[in-house]
């Protein structure tokens, strides 16, 4: 065993009180609201600077003025700003379903063959308070931009308002995605933009005319108990249109069996808008040697999306940025980030 | 109910006890779960696992608290599957920052004694963190007891990102040297 994986297991064994603490610091220890698949959270990518946080009382509303585009929200301090080629592939959406009170719509969606990228604008009547399905009654106000001591269901009481509990998902098998998170980010405590980014897998076939599943639930404050709520879902038809991706090159492994557990075949380099997007065969000769590997990187590229490795054996790296020369070599890393192997790959085609 | 009504159903083998533990603590497991593992699906495999391994530990055991008895078992299944996972799925996940981050504890040439059993380790970093400051304990069980993200961390305590990150390097690096103080781990032979 490494020595992070040891440790990790160690620390496991810290006392009950310790884990208690921590736990309600975070605000982990509540009973479950309802039952929902929809992915926790990704993070919070953009930060409350967009809010003005001068008012301290309960409930004081501090927003930004500009809504979130998508643009705006894939941008972050690692990767930077979206590529202006991909800016342009950015198709604005009509798709709308309106519930009891609320509304939700698809605003803009990006597509190419590793990433899928999605906003979903969601608005309420003045009854209501839209808030994340990844907070809870308990959570902080910052969970919806607001500066100010208490929490979503003080606010609610002092309010005398609803809480709406809303998130997006896309059909992940139409999509081919491997994984994909969300985000939120409100404008005002009736409007809320949704933000889905989805990394696609090796089979991903063409673009489609697919779904975004928002999910809503309205929690009154009385209700007791999760049987009181009853989670809505509504499908917003959205069409995606692939960003044209150029193939950079076709490479073989110098030696295929370089890496203990698998044998490597053919990687494929491609360039979408958003930047290189890596494709390696790699087929697990042994599954006890294969466990030993952590991750790969590329030589003198960085990855900024999600990178896995399908259920297609292929691993998929999306979101480049960088320079792999003409004979490029992959980095395979332990769990204590020790190099396994270094591999060439030789220009094919 | 409270922790002794459930944990009572267990020894009665009331199937109920799954259905208020489900009640009283899903939420929670599924966010531990969650944390390591950034997969709803997994993570819901792994709670399922958690209730099973509570049904057929209880009888004989008769936790004092449910709750971080449960969580560690939570835990565990998740840091297996994920280490399982590795043959299909790998990438730069929240676990994976954990790891690397505690790894820098020992990586500049040592390694944990090979000699040391887990208990000692386990035992040695529990006085560690019981004697740090409130503040930094919560800090570091929550990164690496919990696997929250440093932008979580930051929210839930009130703390700037930039702020979290540094106590956390400061941590490592005060328990790299008790390590060593307690000749837990050595200069790494090359």
């Amino acid at each position: 065993m490494y020595n992070s994986e040891r440790m990790m297991k160690a620390i496991g064994e810290l006392s009950d009180d310790k884990i208690e603490k921590a736990s309600r610091a975070l605000g982990y220890q509540k009973e479950r609201r309802w039952t929902s698949r929809i992915p926790f959270r990704m993070g919070r990518v953009l930060s409350i600077a967009a809010v003005v946080a001068l008012i301290l009382a309960l409930g004081a509303v501090a927003y930004a003025v500009n809504l979130f585009g998508l643009r705006e929200l894939y941008a972050n301090p690692n990767r930077g700003d979206m590529p202006e080629e991909a800016a342009d592939l950015i198709v604005s959406q009509n798709s709308e379903v309106k519930g009891d009170g609320w509304s939700a719509s698809v605003q803009e969606t990006y597509c190419d063959e590793g990433t899928v990228l999605v906003t979903v604008h969601v608005s309420a009547d003045a009854s209501y308070i839209v808030v994340p399905t990844d907070a809870d009654l308990d959570s902080p106000l910052s969970v919806i931009g607001l500066s100010g001591e208490g929490t979503l269901r003080e606010y609610a009481q002092k309010e005398g308002k609803t809480l709406l509990f809303v998130g997006a998902n896309l059909d992940q098998e139409a999509l081919g995605l491997n994984s994909a998170g969300e985000r939120f980010e409100n404008a005002s405590p009736q409007e809320m933009t949704i933000y889905v980014e989805g990394a696609r897998g090796s089979d991903t076939g063409a673009p489609v005319d697919t779904v975004c599943t928002v999910v809503a639930v309205l929690w009154p404050l009385e209700a007791q108990d999760s049987d009181a709520v009853v989670p809505e879902r509504r499908d917003l038809p959205i069409t995606l249109v692939e960003g044209k991706s150029t193939p950079l090159g076709l490479y073989t492994p110098a030696d295929p069996y370089a890496l203990p557990g698998f044998e490597l075949s053919e990687l494929s380099l491609t360039q979408t808008p958003l930047g290189t997007e890596l494709r390696l065969k790699m087929s697990v000769l042994d599954e006890e040697k294969a466990r030993n590997l952590l991750t790969l990187r590329l030589d003198g590229v960085e990855f900024h999306g999600a990178g896995t490795i399908d259920p297609n054996g292929y691993a998929v790296f999306s979101q480049g940025q960088g320079d792999f020369g003409d004979s490029p070599v992959i980095r395979f890393l332990d769990w204590d980030k020790n190099t396994i192997a270094d591999v060439t790959f030789e220009k094919i085609g | 109910m409270n922790d002794r009504e459930i944990v009572n159903l267990y020894w009665q083998r009331s199937e109920r006890a799954i259905t208020e533990t489900e009640q009283k603590y899903g939420r929670y497991c599924h966010i531990i779960a969650y944390n390591i593992l950034e997969n709803s699906e997994d993570s819901e495999e792994c709670v399922n696992d958690t209730w099973m391994s509570a049904w057929n530990a209880m009888p004989d055991k008769r936790p004092e608290r449910l709750g971080p008895f449960l969580a560690r078992i939570t835990r565990n299944f998740a840091l297996t599957k994920i280490v399982r996972r590795t043959a299909k799925k790998r990438g730069g996940g929240e676990t994976e920052l954990a790891l690397e981050e505690l790894d820098e504890c020992l990586s500049s040439g040592y390694d944990l004694e090979k000699e040391i059993e887990d208990r000692e380790l386990s035992h040695a970093i529990d006085t560690f963190v019981g004697n740090l400051p409130e503040e930094e304990q919560l800090v570091f069980v929550s990164r690496y007891w919990f696997v929250a993200t440093e932008r979580e961390i930051a929210e839930k305590l009130a703390m700037s990102r930039s702020g979290v990150s540094a106590m956390l390097k400061r941590t490592r690096n005060k328990l790299k040297t008790y390590l060593m103080m307690e000749g837990l781990c050595t200069i790494r032979s090359e």
